[in-house]
């Protein structure tokens, strides 16, 4: 008997009337399967437990729904003062870093790279891995580090850091310092370093500022994706749509200055589009508008600021619209408006992120961009720019180097930082493959990589993995094979944030001072440590000088001990405050007190300086060391001032990789700009399908990479949205889909970055292309950040 | 429209003005139900499940084309086509207003996910399944939908059910700050964007942001009566 579809349904139609006759009410059935696969569902108690979110530096704080020792959701802690109770996606996707299939997956042969899971310390055998137990980890690394201290001296150990939380900088500080090597090297360099830079320039506070988001009226953007990766990301999208809805009868004014129309800036009241690398020029067009026009805030200018006059003589009286609107495509008009609006609508603040930095004038763009906020007057002002507290943490017992630490320490840098090559440099990570593989100034023994995948993340990757196949001993603390960690010598593995007992301190943002406890939600999974204990074993294992500098126990009494300003801040005992922290999740000062201009001005001056004294103090030194002037300095690093104007925030052309300026623009006629979306943690958060599966919302994209192209240009070069096209630079190409996109300018195309990894796991592994790949490294002039947007490619159309 | 049965009427309200697109409503809500991942093959087929999702319509604005950006869940519609075609009544309005489904009496013809007007709706093509180490973070209060079966946002029902039990232990009605950001969509929204509530009671947070006249619903027109509603400045059809 057959039976046609229309029978099969009116029939089934049947059955469900009958089902659902009188006195049989529709029964809801989600409770009534099982727990997919294991045919149990855990029945116990649901216990929350509080911790501290990792999935990017903000360090909201979050609450972890567990059962029966399984972590089953992440909501935000509604007491935490960055995300009250609130959590972005990235925040969300943390259980698919805890319960990551890959942590513990079988050995896989590759080409490159032998990859597997990490489940406890790995050792390097040829090109496979060998299971070792940590007493044998510990003990061969902490002998081969001593071997190399005795032998070829402390110096050429180099120590990679991204992701530093709850002292651990200052651990591993004290550990690079007691052993002896002046090479620690973080990975601001990579990404914001300039803002810190430029902010510490020109008001003497190394760190990022936080703004008073709450009570200000405008706010514009540089190169800032404010809702997509601004820190903290998720406090940042709080006060947005505080601005929006927050107090009735206002509206703050969001204007985003950015060569693509970002998600921010389709959200955003006003999009600037602009030529890359020329932010300065339009920070310093409206700053000549709003003092031509006497729109600046005279007094506080008189009161809290020095160097004006010259400024304004040697800059501002210079700056010609016309020039500005040349160099920046955006019409005169515009740029007036701009000024007289950000001045008229105060308290108003202008922020500066990632896409006005990494030029080769980046440092100069936001310190021009920073200035507009000293001429209106809107520092530590409500509404205007603040300055971070933190938590008065009990500092540790200054490190002794011994005679040999000492030596050691007094190496110039591996990465040239502080020197005449990148004068105003704390760390550059992106020039270490070079002196690696160069040997200059000395041969490099031994690297230990921390929280970052250079491999991955610095321009040029190619040339990292040479050089990182290069040094004899890596040590990778990564959890996760990653690029780097997948070239490692031995693997001592953390545990993930949600495995981890850490503090933690949120990323500049909300002013008050804010700490936070990291506690495990579930028990460790695989035999990993945390880092803080390894390196304090390590230590213990050398014995000596560098066992000294570590006289604590383990890594929590290391935290504890820190503890004891904060408790009496808090007004309560060590202990009461470490149950608070247990029971809360979080402490935080406050309420923020304005004005306080000790806090706010750290300058030599006690002011805000337009002239920069201690830019001036530097390359000063600098240049006699070398035995040079100054000018002589700027001709040699390629900045176009002269005297004074050196160190005063100012417009110095962005410059691109290629010497022959006008052949580079002939043949590769765009920008390749990339950018971060929300929902990519630095590249680190790729192996979560909750992500991959949503990752590009403007084009409904996931799973892949794709470039955006103008539609103007993929008319005259007859390229259809989705097809793939091939991206050249000097240094290499590949394939990728493109996107035409209306919010793209013209001579931009854009990239997310994220995609292109050779290690991780089945979901970041081979999926879509990494921009670096074929980008060369060119850094700022004086800080030696990476120049993203120097990088110019041509595309060309692929026939199928 | 309010059905006598039932002092409540659930809906939510999107203020667009707040939202800044940032998908934690999208991860929020597979976290919390269960919904696998399709991965790169079949996502590319477009067999990923959203019961939310952030849809991007790219539109004219001031002489170039700008993004919007629509964060959609169920409409949970008053009068929904969804349930009007189901055959075998898998798919039901129950008396609060919540358009929710039986999923093991779902035959998968697929009539409804046709019917919706706001396109919902979504089909098992595969068996969900996860990797042994991911099966842990499964919430036990959902059950996962087989291959075959429409699946579809509930308002997170299994949560709306704690808090009803909460309120009937204390005899007393479910209070609005109890609801407000009760699914895992509205509890997680940075922006605050996403608002859930009872529509009938007219003191609720719903209620009042449904009177202001930024207030919207998706396709009126269609006679539908969406219970969920959209905040926007300016004109925003």
């Amino acid at each position: 008997m057959t039976i046609s579809r229309r029978e099969f349904v009116g029939s089934a139609l049947g059955a469900a009337a009958a089902a659902t006759c009188a006195g049989c009410r529709p029964v809801f059935m989600t409770q009534i399967l099982g727990r997919a696969g294991t045919g149990k569902r855990p029945t116990g108690p649901i216990k929350w437990v509080k911790s501290a979110c990792l999935q990017c530096p903000a360090g909201c704080g979050i609450q972890v729904k567990t059962i029966e020792g399984d972590a089953i959701k992440i909501e935000g802690n509604p007491l935490h003062p960055v995300n009250k109770g609130r959590l972005c996606p990235k925040g969300q996707a943390g259980l698919q870093v805890l319960y990551d299939p890959d942590r513990d997956r079988k050995p896989e042969p590759d080409q490159e790279i032998q990859t597997q899971g990490i489940t406890g310390p790995l050792k390097r055998d040829g090109d496979k891995w060998k299971k070792i137990t940590w007493e044998e980890a510990i003990s061969e690394v902490a002998e081969r580090l001593a071997e190399i201290r005795e032998k070829e001296g402390p110096h050429t150990v180099a120590i990679m850091g991204g992701r530093f939380r709850g002292h651990m900088r200052e651990l591993f500080g004290r550990f690079a310092r007691s052993y002896g090597t002046p090479n620690e090297i973080d990975s601001a360099s990579i990404g914001s370093g300039n803002s810190i830079l430029a902010h510490y320039l020109t008001q003497g506070v190394r760190d990022y500022l936080a703004y008073d988001w709450e009570n200000t009226n405008y706010v514009i953007s540089f190169g800032a994706s404010l809702i997509e990766a601004f820190r903290p990301t998720l406090f940042v999208q709080r006060m947005v749509a505080h601005m929006r809805r927050g107090h009735p009868g206002t509206r703050g004014k969001i204007v985003t200055v950015d060569p693509r129309q970002s998600v921010t800036a389709c959200k955003s009241d006003e999009w600037v589009p602009i030529r890359p690398g020329t932010d300065g020029a339009l920070a310093l067009g409206m700053a000549a508008v709003i003092v031509r026009e006497g729109l600046h805030d005279q007094q506080f200018v008189d009161e809290h600021t020095t160097g004006f006059d010259e400024w304004k003589k040697s800059v501002l009286d210079e700056v010609s619209l016309k020039f500005v609107s040349e160099q920046t495509n955006i019409p005169v008009d515009r740029i007036e408006h701009l000024g007289r609006e950000f001045a008229q609508q105060s308290p108003s603040f202008a922020v500066a992120g990632r896409g006005a930095g990494m030029h080769t004038n980046g440092l100069y763009n936001l310190m021009a961009i920073h200035c507009l906020n000293a001429l209106v007057g809107n520092l530590d002002s409500p509404g205007g720019v603040i300055v971070q507290e933190y938590p008065p943490f009990t500092p540790w017992p200054a490190v002794e180097p011994d005679e040999i630490a000492q030596a050691g320490l007094s190496k110039p840098r591996l990465d040239g930082a502080g020197t005449c090559r990148f004068p105003l440099a704390e760390s550059v990570s992106a020039a270490l493959a070079g002196a690696i593989l160069d040997e200059s100034p000395y041969k490099v023994n031994a690297a230990l990589v921390y929280y970052t995948n250079p491999v991955f993340s610095t321009p040029d990757p190619r040339q990292s993995r040479e050089a990182f196949g290069k040094i004899p001993l890596v040590v990778s603390f990564s959890p996760f094979m990653d690029d780097t960690t997948a070239m490692a010598d031995y693997i001592l593995p953390d545990h993930t944030y949600l495995e981890r007992l850490q503090l933690d301190v949120p990323v500049a943002g909300v002013g008050i001072p804010v700490l936070t406890l990291r506690q495990p939600v579930v028990e460790p999974l695989y035999d990993t440590r945390n880092t803080g204990d390894v390196l304090i074993q390590i230590a213990r294992a050398m014995g000596g000088p560098v066992s000294a500098a570590f006289p604590w126990p383990d890594y929590e009494e290391a935290m504890k001990s820190t503890l004891g300003g904060v408790a009496q801040a808090a007004g309560l005992s060590p202990e009461e405050l470490w149950q608070k922290l247990l029971d809360d999740g979080v402490w935080s000062g406050g309420p923020y007190e304005y004005g306080n201009a000790a806090r706010t001005y750290r300058t030599p001056s006690g002011k805000f300086e337009f002239v920069s004294s201690l830019m001036k103090e530097r390359l000063t030194a600098i240049a006699a060391a070398e035995q040079m002037s100054v000018d002589e300095l700027a001709a040699a690093l390629g900045i176009e001032a002269r005297g004074e104007k050196v160190f005063m925030p100012h417009y110095d052309n962005p410059s691109t990789a290629a010497d022959d300026v006008a052949a580079d623009e002939a043949s590769y006629p765009f920008y390749l700009n990339s950018y971060k979306t929300m929902t990519r943690a630095d590249g680190r958060g790729t192996n979560l399908p909750w992500l991959q599966e949503c990752y590009g919302v403007q084009f409904d994209e996931f799973w892949g990479s794709w470039v955006e192209i103008h539609p103007d240009i993929a008319r005259r070069d007859k390229i259809r949205d989705g097809e793939m096209v091939l991206l050249k630079s000097e240094i290499g190409e590949f394939k990728v889909k493109a996107r035409v996109f209306d919010g793209a300018t013209p001579g931009v195309v854009n990239m997310p970055f994220e995609y292109g990894h050779l290690a991780g796991g089945r979901w970041a592994k081979n999926l879509g292309v990494n921009p670096n790949e074929i980008s060369g490294a060119v850094h700022d002039r004086l800080s030696g950040v990476v120049s993203h947007s120097a990088l110019r490619v041509s595309i060309h159309k692929v026939d199928v | 429209m309010s059905d006598s049965t039932s002092k409540y009427r659930w809906g939510m309200v999107i203020d667009l003005d707040r939202c800044t697109a940032c998908q934690a409503c999208t991860v929020a809500c597979r976290a919390e139900n269960n919904v696998p991942s399709a991965g790169p093959e079949e996502a590319n087929k477009g067999r990923a499940i959203f019961w939310t999702q952030v849809v991007p319509l790219h539109e004219e604005a001031h002489g170039r084309t700008s993004v919007r950006y629509m964060p959609m869940p169920c409409m949970h519609c008053d009068n929904p086509l969804c349930v009007k075609v189901c055959p075998v009544h898998a798919t039901y309005k129950n008396p609060e207003g919540i358009v929710a489904q039986i999923w093991n009496r779902c035959i998968g013809c697929r009539y409804c996910t046709v019917a919706c007007p706001y396109t919902r709706r979504y089909f098992n093509w595969y068996e969900p399944s996860w990797p042994e180490v991911m099966k842990r973070q499964l919430n036990p209060e959902v059950s996962v939908r087989p291959q075959g079966v429409v699946e579809k946002c509930i308002f997170c029902i299994q949560r709306l059910r704690k808090v009803k039990a909460q309120a009937r232990r204390e005899d007393r009605d479910i209070r609005d700050d109890e609801v407000i950001r009760l699914p895992a969509c509205c509890q997680t929204c940075p922006a605050e964007a996403r608002t859930f509530g009872n529509l009938d009671d007219p003191k609720s947070t719903v209620s009042k942001l449904i009177r202001s006249r930024r207030a919207f619903q998706l396709q009126e027109d269609l006679g539908t009566h969406p219970k969920v509603f959209y905040l926007a400045e300016g004109d925003f059809r």
